[in-house]
């Protein structure tokens, strides 16, 4: 189950590069490879995430929508606003933007198949897991 | 036989408009990575999604950034590092300053 979890993680700048220091000497933590995203804070975090990139990752995973077209039609929002966020989640390593077909349409993908996004804030953790789409 | 081992790969929101991603593999030595590391540091402008700044490091050219790789990646300024722990000193502080833009 473990590796079905994207973890959000709170540091400084001088903290992260120390992990990576850490990871180039030999001590290398999974979490720190494609499986996680980090912010300054907890607000940063929210600022960054709620409400439309949320609502557009739910919308990734319940859905598995062909095109930032369709993700706009499932979640109301302007096709403007879609590709901008998805350009963002993807530089943030939440999604992957893979382009396909003769018209090289975005498609967007978890940036692996995780059901949980924790959140490793310094209260605790707190872990939204993504609801199964009724079959 | 080259084996490539990935080290590390995670993005460091710094803003609502910029994002630091980086990825450091740990390669096989040879005259295109002769210190066995391979790094490509970048900071993207989400609004304008593209990159503003670029550090990777590959022969002849070792260590170097891309001040505008948006515009002209054959733009490369040589960094004056002796190892991948130098050049992570110097992304840091454009790290810094990108966070306070």
């Amino acid at each position: 189950m473990s590796d079905k979890i994207f973890h959000i993680t709170f540091e400084s700048i001088s903290d992260f590069i120390e992990q990576a220091r850490k990871s180039m000497r030999g001590s290398v933590d999974k979490k720190n490879i494609g499986r996680s995203a980090s912010f300054k804070d907890f607000n940063q975090f929210m600022d960054f995430m709620f409400p439309q990139k949320f609502t557009i990752l739910v919308a990734i995973k319940m859905h598995k929508p062909k095109s930032l077209y369709e993700i706009a039609k499932i979640t109301n929002l302007p096709q403007s606003s879609v590709l901008k966020e998805c350009n963002a989640l993807e530089s943030s390593g939440f999604i992957t933007l893979k382009e396909e077909g003769s018209r090289s349409a975005k498609v967007p993908e978890l940036t692996f198949d995780y059901n949980e996004i924790r959140v490793h804030a310094d209260f605790g953790d707190c872990t939204h897991t993504f609801p199964r789409k009724a079959a | 036989m080259s084996e490539t081992i990935e080290l590390f790969r995670k993005s460091k929101v710094l803003s609502l408009t910029y994002i630091a991603h980086m990825r450091i593999l740990k390669v096989q030595p040879s005259k295109d990575h002769p210190d066995g590391f391979k790094v490509n540091f970048v900071i993207v402008d989400t609004e304008k999604n593209k990159p503003v700044f670029l550090i990777d490091s590959h022969e002849p050219f070792g260590y170097h950034f891309h001040p505008t790789p948006d515009k002209d990646h054959s733009i490369r300024v040589p960094l004056d590092v002796s190892d991948p722990f130098e050049a992570l000193s110097i992304f840091e502080k454009k790290m810094k300053e990108y966070e306070n833009k």
